[in-house]
């Protein structure tokens, strides 16, 4: 993609950088439920690593 | 002496680490009366070499454990991390204290090292923000590592009054390394024609910020492994109690830190609409760079404190460690002068690397003269209950 003067690239780029945002907010989503999905099994088998 | 004395002194460490600073003190005598082309490669086009890179980048990011650590137990309130405190502490000082002891070989001329602070501040510079706050912050470590130096000594009324400053030293600290640790980033912003756009950026100083962090919380799981081996006898019930829950949570933060930092990373990528870089073999460098040491620990740490595998969180710290060592690498070496034609590439000379590893080694000395003696993994009898 060619870019004609500094404002189309700064469009382009933002517009990626954008969606890039909001796939990284939802991977953040995603990694935060990856790791407490196993804090109740812990919990209620009484052993959650804090001795 | 002994047999018994001649066995625990003939250590294989201590062999090793006698002829580091045997060479090491040769290297400083020729570097203070020859000059610091006498021991180094460095030249016009590269001024910087790995005692830059290596000791001071590297040096104050690993250090950062110290302000993690503290935040985390004193402002946070999390009261599981206090035992956690003082080794972070120990460590961070000790290397701030290398890193300024390594400037030297640098910058030579010893006694003019107040000069920028005292005599001619040049407040417009970022060299000037950076210096002032790893003295700051040094003197803020001295004092907070002191209480242990205090208890040991028995020097009660002293030790209640430094000890009054806990709180009021962290957010110091805090303060102090969220300032420094980012201007080291954003002294290479000055570069934008020598470093490689792949790692050129205007993120740059949040980079270096968020990846201290990271590399903190590592640090503070990787010194405890191996403090694990070597000191287990000086630890007391309650920091082996707690031991595992530090390792366990810290994961789990550094986890959510690497992930921020690989997103500020890509979002950095975007803003700059570097993709094309990727495809070449720069590109391969870096990529082998986010994904293997920043990606990868983000996704171990993740399984590791989900599934409460401990030796797994170890060995990913150690990845993490090695990661930001890779990073400061590249930013300050490797992708620096990208352009110039090889021969005229830096790399690092015997003598400097003789100098770095005399470093780490007078750290490592220093670090184990220090817990052997003084309250550091164990409560003092006389002071306990008083943290």
């Amino acid at each position: 993609m060619e870019f004609f003067t500094y404002h189309d690239f700064m469009l382009n780029a933002k517009n990626a950088v954008y969606i890039l945002m909001g796939v990284i907010v939802l991977g953040f989503v995603g990694l935060w439920s990856f790791i407490l999905a196993r804090d109740t099994d812990h919990e209620k088998s009484g052993h959650d690593g804090h001795h | 002496m002994t047999a018994e004395t001649k066995k625990s002194l003939f250590t294989p460490f201590n062999i090793f680490a006698g002829i580091v600073v045997i060479i090491g003190l040769v290297l400083t005598v020729l570097r203070f009366t020859k000059g610091i082309g006498s021991v180094t490669n460095l030249d016009d086009n590269n001024p910087w070499g790995i005692w830059i890179g290596f000791d001071l980048l590297c040096g104050v990011a690993l250090a950062a454990g110290g302000f993690t650590t503290s935040a985390a137990a004193y402002l946070f309130g999390i009261k599981k991390y206090n035992s956690a405190v003082r080794p972070a502490i120990l460590t961070a000082f000790l290397g701030y204290a290398l890193v300024v002891f390594a400037l030297h070989y640098d910058v030579g001329r010893p006694w003019r090292l107040v000069y920028p602070i005292f005599y001619q501040p040049g407040t417009t510079s970022l060299l000037y923000e950076v210096g002032l706050c790893v003295f700051l912050y040094l003197s803020v470590l001295a004092i907070e590592y002191s209480v242990a130096a205090l208890e040991w000594l028995g020097l009660k009324k002293l030790r209640g009054l430094v000890h009054k400053l806990t709180l009021v030293l962290t957010i110091f600290g805090v303060v102090l390394s969220t300032l420094h640790q980012s201007s080291l980033g954003a002294l290479y912003l000055i570069a934008p024609s020598k470093l490689h756009p792949l790692w050129y950026s205007a993120y740059l100083p949040i980079q270096f910020f968020v990846s201290a962090i990271a590399v903190g919380l590592s640090m503070v799981i990787f010194e405890g492994t191996l403090s694990h081996k070597a000191f287990h006898d000086k630890m007391d019930a309650t920091y082996l109690a707690q031991h595992d829950g530090v390792v366990l949570g810290f994961a789990r933060a550094a986890s959510v830190v690497l992930a921020a930092y690989l997103g500020i990373k890509l979002i950095a990528l975007g803003a700059d609409n570097n993709w094309k870089y990727l495809l070449t073999g720069w590109g391969a460098w870096y990529l082998f760079e986010i994904l293997g040491f920043v990606a990868l620990p983000s996704l171990l740490y993740a399984i590791g404190s989900r599934e409460r595998n401990l030796p797994l969180i170890k060995w990913t710290a150690g990845l993490t460690v090695l990661g930001i060592v890779l990073n400061r690498f590249n930013v300050s070496l490797v992708a620096f002068n990208w352009q110039l034609p090889s021969a005229q590439r830096y790399f690092p000379s015997w003598g400097e690397i003789g100098v770095s590893l005399f470093v780490v080694v007078v750290g490592i000395l220093a670090f184990r003269f220090i817990v052997t003696r003084m309250p550091i993994f164990y409560e003092h009898p006389d002071f306990k209950d008083a943290h």
